[in-house]
């Protein structure tokens, strides 16, 4: 594995592998891999887990980080410059790039102007794959498991960048798939068909405590309205969830949220059993490692 | 078959072009301002198509680029060469894998609106064809692609 793009570029065994070196840094694996390397860390859009996280995990691995949080102080921004010039220097300064845009396809840019690795660190609505396999990884470490997991998905299931990698990751691992969304913010009906040809069972819901009783894990979004074009005005209310949703809870449910979150996973929730999403993000710091140790490898 | 335009000496005849596009074909391959004949047909009675366009071309012949670029707008049309008032070549257009900078991408949030575009073709579960962006991953219907770099 040269770059990470897009998470469709990983098989199912680069995901497993990556898991599992992520579970030794856990454990408190040391290595310094990086050690004698620059990473050009590109945040051209606001972050603050995917950045510190990536520039931590950077750094426990011995390597150097040059690039900036933010993308105003840049030629791009002040001079005009265009992105893919901007990207083809800073592509001759350092070993690798990790960057994050707004725009869908930044990354795959970024790929094909330059000669380093490229990590996709979000790119506009398109894709986070970073951010999936630690998703992936709260699963299996919260589950024990990979295989055949009832993954409840909440939220806005149509603009969310993680809910699209994630769906493309649970199709690996034939997860059961329980998607609850208002009509407006499902996925369209080609990646409804995808999931079909996948033999993925999927169904659709209106709120989660109908199906709450089924799930291992269930994931929130955030609803993205800064990625909504066409004024999309749709009532969001019946898609967050309170302390009440979880009375008939499986004890081995547990919330996951790439956070940031807002009204749909309220702070009465952060001292249920069934909270995750804070050790989901630490979590982050290990699965970042072990991708930059594969990487480099 | 009825004849709906006057026979060519020589040139290329591209029939069942699904209507509507004949002029897109025109403006890409820059027949507008050039000094070649042109015939159109447009809205024509159609078995397979229902109404279809043709072209026919006087004096003009198309490199492999161009039939790539046209099978973007006709896939599935009739592309005939004509010397003498002879068929000597009759092939079915068929799309490539990947269209470079030619087809706009919808995606009002996609990076290459500012570079060039690079698309490749696949058919959904209703065999209707469809491209998917390189940068941005996100598919469209052929059909509802509306904007061109030609």
């Amino acid at each position: 594995m040269h770059n990470l793009i897009s998470i469709s570029d990983l098989s199912k065994n680069e995901i497993l592998n990556i898991l599992n070196l992520a579970n030794e840094f856990k454990q408190g694996r040391v290595s310094d891999i990086l050690s004698k390397r620059i990473i050009a860390s590109c945040f051209f859009e606001a972050s603050t887990r995917t950045r510190l996280s990536f520039d931590s995990a950077i750094q426990r691995l011995g390597g150097k980080v040059i690039g900036f949080a933010d993308s105003n102080a840049t030629s791009l921004a002040n001079k005009g410059e265009s992105l893919s010039d901007t990207l083809k220097i800073i592509g001759a300064y350092a070993d690798a790039m990790i960057i994050r845009h707004p725009q869908d396809g930044a990354a795959r840019l970024a790929h094909d102007v330059c000669n380093i690795p490229i990590i996709n660190a979000g790119d506009g609505a398109n894709q986070h794959p970073t951010q999936t396999l630690l998703d992936l990884f709260a699963i299996m470490y919260t589950q024990g498991r990979m295989e055949e997991i009832n993954l409840g998905i909440m939220g806005d299931l149509k603009h969310g960048r993680t809910v699209r990698s994630l769906i493309d990751a649970a199709k690996l691992f034939n997860m059961n798939l329980f998607l609850i969304a208002p009509k407006e913010l499902r996925m369209d009906h080609d990646q409804l068909f995808s999931l079909k040809q996948a033999s993925i069972s999927y169904s659709f819901h209106n709120n989660a405590e109908e199906i709450i009783d089924k799930l291992d894990c269930l994931y929130l979004t955030r609803v993205q309205r800064e990625r909504f074009i066409d004024n999309e005005n749709i009532n969001f209310d019946s898609y967050c969830i309170n302390s009440g949703t979880l009375d008939k809870a499986k004890p081995n449910l547990k919330i996951l949220h790439p956070l940031p979150r807002r009204e749909e996973l309220p702070e009465v929730i952060d001292d249920t059993p069934f909270a995750h999403y804070f050790q989901q993000a630490a979590d982050g710091l290990y699965v970042r490692m072990a991708l930059l140790e594969i990487l480099f490898t | 078959m009825k004849k709906h335009i006057a026979d060519l000496e020589n040139g290329i005849n591209i029939d069942h072009i699904p209507h509507g596009n004949a002029l897109f074909i025109i403006q890409a391959l820059h027949l507008f301002n050039s000094d070649k004949q042109v015939g159109v047909g447009l809205n024509l009675p159609s078995n397979r198509l229902g109404r279809k366009d043709l072209l026919k071309i006087a004096e003009y012949y198309l490199n492999d680029n161009d039939k790539q670029m046209i099978s973007l707008f006709a896939p599935n049309a009739t592309l005939s060469v004509i010397k003498d008032y002879k068929v000597i070549e009759k092939m079915v257009l068929s799309l490539p894998k990947e269209i470079n900078n030619l087809v706009i991408c919808p995606n009002k949030r996609c990076v290459s609106k500012q570079y060039k575009s690079k698309f490749i073709t696949l058919t959904n579960r209703k065999q209707e064809i469809k491209v998917k962006c390189h940068y941005c991953e996100q598919e469209f219907l052929l059909d509802n692609i509306k904007q061109y770099n030609i």
